[in-house]
């Protein structure tokens, strides 16, 4: 996947939340873990994962639960819920004809330099 | 800012959210860091990497839908405190950072916390002392205002002054212990807690954190208090006192306002303009008294001050110009006397008591006479010893005098300004003594 390090910081607020959503699509994650991946393909700090993984959670996107690990105490895990599976679906679905517009118009502007 | 610092602060802005959720924002972010510090960041990357703590909490207040802004306007008071506290830590840790370097070979065990408590504290004290350099203004000028009223009083009563200076000194003296104990409140009383960096301790102090909260929850709050009263205090002392002295004065003049009315004269505009003002200080008053009472004085009660307040100005306009104003003595002067104004006569201490140099050699009578406005006042002084002649006019007759003159004038519209010569009397070798 594209490593976007230099990107404006609001349109990397503007995706945080989709791809938090489909990271834990993939398994489910604990927070550094989490965390972890997404700065693999957003550069953010983790002050601004957090919160929304919070929000994502209050809203019923995520449930979590505790699990032992071999070191150290007990991990949260967070895994996502069918309705978060259809957030993640939709937000998708979104970005797609969201940048296909965004692309047409680009190309449109170049052709009339 | 060390692991325990950010989650500290960090759960202080999450005070709003209830005990448990709390808890596990806290643990949470505890085990964040905890795992990046084992992945091998130091203690200080693995807080930087949260951002600003105020952003982090703002935005998982966002989470719950609670406005980030919930106590700004509530404590006020608090959040200065608290910023006043940032900033000492912040630049305790920048003057620790610069010295660390220094001290890197000395003090290898002693870790940088107990480094940038010490410039904490140092800068505190800094703080402190001209803090109280610029609380030493009012003191000083309250004294010295007092001090000034109680010495124009008559004997008895000038001895006053020292009883004021020392309550003002006092209550100085209270306002140094107060902030002091206020602002190292949690440096002396604060039980030294262990901030060690392993990680295998973390279980303990959570342990240790849920035992300790309420009561420093409870200290805080009380030196949020005491905070308070200080403002209080100084309010006090700056507004509202000089302001009752000034109310007291106004009544004197009140009171000599009446006492002319006695004397047949009726200054209508100066009583009018002398109630309003009353009132207004009055009102200023019962104003500063509310912020402690919450009762606060209705603002329609400016409108008849306001109306007596014109009045007054339009009287004491129309009484004014028809006043005229005279400054010359009306005494006869007689050709053998050599007339003295107030500033030639050399050595003068005070006002009151002149000194002259006589002939010694001459024995003879010598009348000094002081002249002023059309009335006389004689004394006759002895030949000293050396020579000279000290005169003590007997400042108690004097004043009535004055105000006979002053009441005399003023049923002619007149005002006679205090001016007055002395007229000294003597023989032929005695004035050319002194002319010499």
């Amino acid at each position: 996947m594209l490593v976007v390090m230099t990107m404006n910081v609001q349109f990397k607020k503007g995706v945080l939340e989709m791809v938090v959503l489909l990271t834990l699509l993939k398994k489910d994650m604990y927070g550094y873990e989490l965390v972890n991946e997404v700065s693999k393909i957003i550069a953010i700090n983790e002050g601004t994962v957090y919160p929304i993984l919070k929000r994502l959670t209050n809203e019923n996107y995520f449930e979590s639960y505790l699990e032992e690990s071999s070191e150290g105490p007990p991990r949260k895990y967070y895994k996502i819920t069918m309705l978060g599976k259809e957030r993640a679906a939709e937000l998708k679905k979104e970005w797609e004809t969201f940048t296909k517009a965004i692309r047409k118009f680009i190309k449109e502007c170049e052709k009339n330099d | 800012m060390t692991k325990e610092e950010f989650l500290k602060k960090l759960a202080k802005k999450l005070k709003i959210l209830n005990e448990n959720e709390k808890k596990d924002i806290i643990n949470e972010h505890e085990a964040l860091l905890n795992e990046k510090i084992k992945n091998g960041q130091s203690e200080e990357e693995a807080v930087a990497d949260f951002g600003d703590v105020n952003d982090l909490a703002k935005e998982i207040l966002k989470a719950y839908k609670v406005d980030p802004d919930y106590n700004k306007n509530s404590e006020t008071l608090e959040k200065t405190k608290e910023s006043f506290d940032e900033s000492v830590k912040n630049a305790a840790e920048w003057v620790s950072e610069k010295a660390q370097s220094f001290f890197d070979s000395v003090a290898e065990e002693k870790s940088d916390v107990t480094l940038t408590k010490i410039f904490e504290i140092i800068i505190k004290v800094l703080i402190v002392i001209i803090l109280l350099h610029i609380l030493r203004l009012p003191f000083s000028l309250l004294s010295s205002l007092g001090a000034q009223v109680f010495t124009t009083a008559i004997f008895p009563f000038s001895l006053l002054q020292y009883i004021w200076i020392f309550i003002i000194e006092m209550l100085y003296l209270a306002t140094i212990v107060i902030t002091f104990i206020l602002i190292f409140k949690n440096d002396i009383f604060k039980e030294k807690q262990p901030t060690k960096k392993t990680s295998t301790l973390a279980k303990k102090t959570t342990k240790k954190k849920t035992t300790k909260k309420p009561t420093a929850e409870g200290k805080e709050t009380s030196a949020n208090d005491g905070v308070f009263m200080l403002f209080k205090i100084v309010l006090i002392l700056v507004f509202v006192i000089p302001l009752i002295l000034f109310s007291v004065s106004l009544m004197f003049s009140f009171a000599t306002l009446i006492f002319l009315i006695f004397h047949d004269i009726f200054l209508i505009g100066l009583l009018l303009l002398n109630v309003a003002i009353l009132g207004f200080v009055f009102f200023l008053i019962h104003l500063f008294l509310s912020l402690f009472n919450n009762q606060k004085p209705s603002p329609w009660a400016l409108i008849p001050i306001i109306i007596i307040f014109i009045l007054g100005t339009i009287f004491t306009i129309d009484w004014a110009l028809g006043l005229s104003i005279e400054k010359e003595a009306k005494g006869e002067l007689t050709k053998e006397t050599i007339v003295f104004t107030q500033e030639e006569i050399k050595d003068s201490k005070y006002w009151r008591q002149y000194e002259i140099k006589i002939n010694p050699d001459v024995d003879e009578e010598t009348v000094i006479v002081e002249i002023y406005f059309d009335e006389k006042y004689e004394k006759i002084v002895d030949v000293s010893e050396t020579g000279g002649v000290n005169i003590y006019l007997n400042s108690l007759q004097k004043m009535r005098d004055f105000t006979n003159i002053f009441i005399a004038g003023l049923k002619n519209d007149t005002i006679y300004i205090p001016y007055y010569e002395i007229k000294l009397s003597a023989q032929e070798a005695t004035i050319q003594y002194i002319t010499d």
